[in-house]
């Protein structure tokens, strides 16, 4: 089980980031190794690809993104699921993603976890913990290039 | 069953560099093989060709280069039996025989290299902490040329390193220490592999009672080894006779250390493990130096 959470201070207002989110092709193009991303049905269900590598270990995952629930303007819950392409070792997602407004614009909040099985966890968590927390922070600077604020995210 | 795949065995370095550049990602370097054939039985990783450097006279070498400042040199391809057991790393770098008496088992200190253990820099491996202590560099040969870096610098993280797609590790070098010295290596685990591993080498005065320089490093607790600096800065000046002195210095330095939860235990754990295992290395290097230790 990965925790996964993060506040994203970003320059823009809440409405924009809200819009922004939905921009799906520009949001894919925030998460590091995440490509071919398809709409099922809008606003409900995506298709995507992420691919990482650590060392000899290269790992693609097809994954199923459902939206569970939208609180329009407000946030988000998503969960995506899928089994690594190679050694089919399960992972999921769940995620709820919220926007606030503050003082230098907004501040988006992700907040979830995943779980990772097969041998894809026997790779150990020390790896796939660190890839996450290191994805998750190209994200916030991905998305704070394209939307503003600070130059870091900061840990709750 | 290992699927099928074509294997090459170049002659020399140059070739095997070459062998990598043109095959890039379809092949894997085997040197060994302990780690590489056990990632591709489970199908974690899959590869077309592999290039087999253990043939190459070059990487089989082990020897030490004399001169103003005395290095020994080992070949990527050399195993860590021969290191156990060569006169020469028993005579001039005992530590680094103890740790290598250590490794894993006998069936896999037989046939897997240095070279094949750096390269592949699983982080639960006992090499790289005791080649940091000796401020070791390693040579990579590429198809442009060579380079050499100091360990420190090669290994990146947990199975990452600073091999470039067409670079071949050649070998290791590992500065004599000068003037009298004593060391130990000292690791714990519940499982195969290592969950902590510290390398302590302790530079002595001219009498053999005081520490004149120290090197501490501890490895296997987070994705990189490294050396404790506010540990080995207490050390320096202190008499054998007195390094429990730094036992504070130690937990804060452990309790700072980059360490990560996985099934060998929670960072906390391991944190306090190298604490305890570093005391531990400090006192068996002092019961060697006044010669009640082995």
């Amino acid at each position: 089980v990965i925790e996964l959470t993060r506040i994203i201070p970003l320059g823009a207002t809440p409405a924009e980031v809200w819009n922004a989110l939905w921009d799906i092709a520009a949001l894919a193009g925030c998460i590091p190794g995440c490509d071919g991303v398809t709409e099922v049905e809008p606003k409900r269900r995506y298709r995507a690809t992420v691919r990482d590598r650590v060392g000899p270990f290269k790992v693609s995952i097809p994954l199923d993104i459902s939206v569970d629930s939208i609180d329009e303007g407000r946030s988000l819950s998503v969960t995506a699921s899928g089994r690594d392409s190679a050694l089919g070792s399960p992972v999921k997602v769940k995620l709820t993603v919220s926007v606030e407004p503050d003082a230098a614009g907004s501040r988006l909040t992700i907040d979830g976890g995943g779980e990772i099985g097969g041998k894809l966890a026997a790779l150990g968590q020390a790896v796939t913990h660190r890839k996450t927390r290191d994805t998750l922070e190209r994200f916030a600077e991905n998305l704070q290039q394209r939307l503003g604020g600070q130059a870091r995210a900061s840990a709750v | 069953v290992l699927p099928p795949f074509e294997i090459h065995q170049p002659k020399t370095v140059a070739e095997a560099a070459a062998a990598r550049r043109s095959l890039g990602e379809a092949a894997a370097v085997y040197a060994g093989g302990t780690e590489l054939v056990l990632v591709m039985k489970e199908g974690l990783a899959a590869y077309d060709h592999v290039i087999d450097v253990k043939p190459i006279a070059e990487l089989r070498r082990l020897a030490r280069r004399d001169g103003a400042a005395p290095v020994l040199t080992i070949g990527s391809a050399v195993t860590h039996r021969e290191l156990e057991r060569s006169a020469l790393v028993r005579e001039r770098f005992p530590m680094l025989a103890e740790m290598e008496a250590q490794v894993a088992n006998p069936r896999v200190r037989a046939v897997g290299t240095l070279g094949g253990n750096l390269s592949f820099a699983e982080p639960h491996s006992d090499p790289p902490t005791a080649l940091l202590a000796y401020d070791a560099t390693v040579t990579l040969h590429g198809t442009a040329g060579a380079r050499t870096l100091p360990l420190v610098e090669f290994i990146r993280g947990s199975y990452e390193t600073a091999l470039e797609p067409d670079e071949i590790l050649a070998g290791v070098t590992v500065p004599e220490p000068r003037g009298p010295a004593v060391g130990a290596y000292v690791k714990y685990g519940f499982h195969e592999r290592p969950t902590v591993g510290v390398a302590v080498l302790l530079l002595l005065d001219a009498r053999r009672t005081t520490v004149a320089e120290a090197r501490v490093a501890v490895g296997c607790v987070g994705p990189v080894p490294l050396r404790l600096g506010t540990v080995e800065a207490a050390l320096a000046g202190t008499p054998l006779t007195a390094l429990d002195r730094v036992a504070s210095v130690t937990r804060a330095a452990a309790a700072r250390l980059d360490a990560v939860s996985d099934l060998h235990g929670s960072a906390e754990y391991k944190r306090h493990l190298a604490a305890v295992f570093v005391a531990r290395a400090l006192a068996v290097a002092a019961r060697r130096a006044d010669g009640t230790g082995r």
